[in-house]
């Protein structure tokens, strides 16, 4: 049964009606000229007059038939894989997260499939997706033959990325309503895992009609120990440093595991360790490496743990060279800077210039304190309104007075000399985190000598207060960037904070907190992120020293590490896979997914074309194309002046 | 070039159809035949000596009288005196379909035929030839009487004065009416578009001959009936009948000009099987061959 991709082309069709009209319109000349004589007229037209007429009656055809047939040829007609109207249509969607690939149920999972696949024929024509992330990798049309299905599931699994059901599922959906058959049926190969079903709008029903069906492993849940996430802790400013990284390793089975785990700095070994982690235990693992020049490296680790899921016992991190950012300072009003030796101590994390107008503007973070003059207020108001954040560090002058009034804090003199020490401090807080469970130096040790008392607008947070219940850091939010204040000079002083072991870390963490990167990725992605490739125009992946041009968007399929290049620079990304994949995390017994289905009964059916694909109608695209043409040509001969 | 080619040239029907009055077309038609007669080998038909004129650069040296300059030691020419005992019938087709006029035509086949026949009668009035002048159409409606005098020179050109409205034509049938009139050995000129099948013209013809007649035919057409240009399908209406035919000219055109040729050679062949003179005339092209015509005829006849 021919069906049209385009039906609504068929309206071109009434273009037939053009040549008809005219036909009868334009039938009869309307000139009228005389002539002397027909003697020689009546003879010729004798013989021509049957011939004309029959003539005339052909061209009209021809015309006629050349509209209808374009018509024909632009609504793309072409032969469904199966001949008549299907009994039923399935769409499979496999679920191709790399928690699928588990051990013991890998090969079943992939014979059910299979199996299902191979059901299909002429009245039951079926479509394969393959669920990674949010998006299904879809075969291109519906089809009766198990033999593609099999080599399109073949050739995708299995995959390295995530699942999730929610957009596969509509697209499923709105592929079945296009399908002319009797029964729709939507059959999910999953491993019961918990994950893909999290997205899923169980508000929002199928179509009505729909069936859906879960085919499950025998067996659900697996056995896996993984690396689920890394952080490099040590900025790479410098070659033959050691960069310190932490590695956090869950052990998902039921049972203890031993296993070692390597550190890996490009291709080669840097060290192996052994691990005992307990049933549903997590280390938090500390490594070191030191890359022997400052050029993008790929850190990675891997588990030498016999587990059902291989692909999450490796992590990979990007190790790319940085330099220390720009940090605006105003110089210390007291004799001893402690906040510079906090910011340049050991690894420099900051380059420090002053805090003029220049410094200010090309600085990532600004840090007031003394007096700032006019300019630097100015500049440091135009550094907020660029999203840069400022640090201010209190002093008792005018223009920081003038500086914290143009930020809404009105700050009084120096309060009693009332010693005070910190009493509330927001350990949740990024730069107060660290300090969390330190036993060593408590914070609330520290000795404020003298400190004001600060009024803050309602939109501040208070992230410290003082003994006496003043705010001692506070964080206002002012146009696109913050302004920490710390209501104390940090000079000898004012405060003993300064020689105690807990002064560095804070610095440090707070200069971290305020040059925070905008960027959630960094260098690491997940499998089938997309990387964003500006200005570089090639790929290495390390895995398999593949090199591969980039074009458009680039989506990794599979873990590892990717060296980017163009014009010159180098940058190195780490591709992981997801960490919510790894563990087992199976659905409760009771969990229902025929709560998608619809109660409302079935529409009868209609017949409405199939999903089409180009290549099934282009033997008629040009056969149509090529009867239209002769027409065209034969109207062209034939119709050599007709009265028509 | 000479004067008379140059007349020649212009002399088109373009200029033909803008000089106003039958008599001013004739008088320039045959001004112009004559101018171009210098270089024609017809002059000097007549044997009566008229006088003597001085050689001009151009005369042919056979007219030279040889004795006369051995007499005088200068070249005369010897002038003879023009015949007068032609008689010369003109029968001018008046049917409908002679006032024909098609878009690349400047004038109508009648117009043209009377501009021809003006011409003729103004010629052989110069000559002093008898000329009679006659209608036919769908009847025979008479001739003059053979008459060189200049009072019937002028009724005959009065008489042209009138248009082609016999509403149907007869030309074979006009033609055998006029026999009882036809004069031996005289000049019959018919001028028609001879839409008439050669064969009905034929006993017609022979009986012409058989009075030791020279007969000339003189078929006129417009060039639109000659080609048949018409460019879109079109309704034809018939100048001699009420009757329309629809027409696509360009499914017909190969058919009509085979048909016509078929004619015009049936045509040809009949005069030349009988030693009449059969010319076809376009009515884009300038009637000085008729005339030339006409004198071969005299020619022969003298």
């Amino acid at each position: 049964m021919i069906q049209f991709a385009f039906a609504a082309f068929m309206l071109g069709g009434l273009g037939a009606a053009i040549p008809i009209a005219l036909h009868f319109l334009k039938g009869k000349p309307t000139v009228v000229s005389p002539f002397p004589d027909f003697m020689f007229l009546r003879q010729t037209l004798i013989e021509k007059h049957t011939r004309n007429k029959l003539r005339k009656w052909i061209i009209l055809i021809l015309r006629s038939l050349a509209f209808i047939l374009l018509a024909a040829a632009f609504s793309w007609p072409y032969l469904p894989n199966f001949a008549k109207t299907p009994n039923s249509a399935t769409v499979v969607l496999w679920d191709n997260s790399f928690s699928m690939a588990a051990k013991p149920y890998f090969n079943e999972m992939k014979a059910k499939a299979l199996a299902i696949l191979r059901q299909a024929g002429p009245k039951r024509p079926t479509i394969l997706g393959l669920v990674a992330g949010g998006n299904a990798l879809w075969l291109p049309r519906f089809t009766g033959k198990g033999d593609e299905l099999a080599a399109f599931l073949e050739s995708g699994v299995p995959g390295d990325g995530s699942g999730s059901f929610e957009t596969a599922l509509r697209e499923a959906d709105a592929r079945l309503e296009e399908m002319p058959a009797a029964t729709k049926k939507i059959v999910i190969v999953t491993d019961w895992q918990k994950l893909p079903w999290n997205s899923v709008d169980f508000s929002k029903k199928l179509s009505p009609g729909t069936t859906l069906k879960i085919i499950t492993p025998d067996k659900p849940g697996f056995a896996n120990v993984a690396i689920t996430s890394a952080k490099i802790l040590t900025p790479f400013l410098v070659a033959k440093r050691k960069i310190a990284i932490s590695v956090n390793i869950t052990n998902f089975s039921d049972s203890e595991r031993q296993f070692s785990i390597e550190t890996w700095l490009n291709s080669s070994r840097v060290n192996s360790e052994k691990v005992r982690l307990d049933a549903k235990a997590t280390a938090k693992m500390t490594f070191f490496v030191s890359p022997r020049a400052l050029e993008p490296a790929a850190v990675s680790f891997r588990l030498n743990v016999k587990d059902d899921i291989a692909v999450d016992n490796t992590y990979t991190l990007a190790l790319n060279p940085s330099k220390p950012p720009l940090v605006a300072m105003a110089p210390s009003p007291g004799d001893c800077d402690f906040l510079r030796l906090a910011l340049e101590a050991g690894a420099k994390i900051a380059n420090i210039v002053p805090a003029n107008h220049t410094g200010i503007s090309k600085s990532k973070l600004v840090i007031l304190r003394g007096a700032p003059n006019a300019k630097a207020r100015s500049a440091a108001a135009d550094a907020l309104s660029n999203g840069k954040n400022i640090i201010v560090i209190w002093n008792p002058t005018s223009e920081m007075r003038t500086l914290l009034l143009s930020l809404g804090v009105a700050s009084s003199t120096l309060t009693a000399t009332d010693e005070a020490t910190f009493s509330d401090i927001d350990f949740t807080h990024p730069f107060f985190k660290v300090f969390k469970n330190m036993k060593i130096s408590p914070l609330f040790q520290i000795r404020f000598y003298a400190h004001p008392k600060l009024e803050l607008p309602p939109d501040a947070t208070v992230v410290a207060k003082f003994s006496d219940g003043d705010p001692a850091i506070a964080i206002v939010p002012k146009d696109k960037g913050e302004v920490i204040i710390i209501a104390s000079k940090l000079d000898r002083d004012s405060t003993d904070w300064g020689i105690r072991p807990s002064f560095l870390p804070f610095i440090r963490e707070l200069a971290a907190y305020a040059l925070r990167s905008t960027n959630k990725h960094g260098n690491q992605y997940l499998v089938g992120e997309p990387v964003p490739t500006k200005g570089f125009s090639s790929c290495e992946a390390l895995a398999d020293n593949s090199f591969f041009k980039l074009g458009g968007i680039f989506r990794p399929k599979h873990p590892g590490a990717y060296l980017l290049t163009g014009n010159g620079v180098k940058k190195m990304i780490a591709v992981t896979v997801a960490p919510d994949e790894s563990p087992s995390n199976t659905l409760p017994d009771d969990f229902n997914p025929n709560a998608l289905v619809s109660k409302i009964p079935p529409p009868k059916t209609t017949a409405k074309a199939a999903a089409f694909s180009p290549e099934q109608g282009r033997t008629f695209w040009w056969i149509l194309m090529l009867l239209a043409g002769i027409m065209i040509v034969s109207e062209m001969i034939l119709s050599n002046r007709t009265t028509l | 070039m000479s004067d008379a080619l140059l007349h020649s040239e212009y002399l088109d029907t373009e200029l033909l159809s803008h000089l106003p009055g039958l008599e001013i077309r004739a008088r320039f038609l045959v001004e112009g035949f004559l101018a171009g007669l210098h270089k024609s080998p017809h002059k000097g038909s007549s044997v009566e000596f008229k006088e003597y004129r001085d050689y001009q650069q151009g005369d042919e040296l056979k007219l030279i009288d040889w004795k006369a300059y051995a007499r005088t030691d200068r070249l005369h020419v010897k002038l003879r005196e023009e015949e007068t005992n032609m008689r010369v019938t003109l029968l001018v087709d008046k049917s409908a379909s002679m006032e024909f006029k098609g878009p690349n035509a400047h004038m109508s086949k009648w117009d043209y035929s009377r501009a021809l026949a003006a011409a003729l009668l103004l010629f052989l009035h110069r000559q002093k030839d008898a000329a009679s002048l006659g209608f036919i159409g769908s009847h025979f409606h008479g001739a003059s009487k053979h008459s060189a005098n200049t009072a019937t020179f002028h009724n005959m050109m009065v008489r042209l004065h009138q248009n082609a409205d016999d509403p149907s034509s007869d030309i074979a049938g006009s033609l055998e009416h006029f026999l009882p009139l036809a004069k031996r050995r005289s000049v019959v000129v018919v001028l028609s578009d001879f839409y008439v099948p050669p064969r009905d013209l034929k006993k017609t013809l022979e009986l012409l001959r058989c009075m030791k007649c020279e007969v000339l035919l003189f078929h006129v057409l417009d060039p639109l009936e000659l080609d048949f240009d018409f460019d879109e399908p079109l309704i034809l209406e018939g100048m001699e009948t009420d009757a329309q035919m629809m027409i696509s000219p360009d499914l017909i055109r190969k058919e009509y000009r085979e048909a016509l040729k078929v004619h015009l050679d049936e045509l040809s062949k009949l005069c030349v099987s009988l030693d009449c003179e059969h010319l076809l005339l376009d009515t884009r092209e300038p009637p000085l061959h008729a005339l030339g015509k006409y004198l071969s005829k005299r020619r022969r006849a003298s």
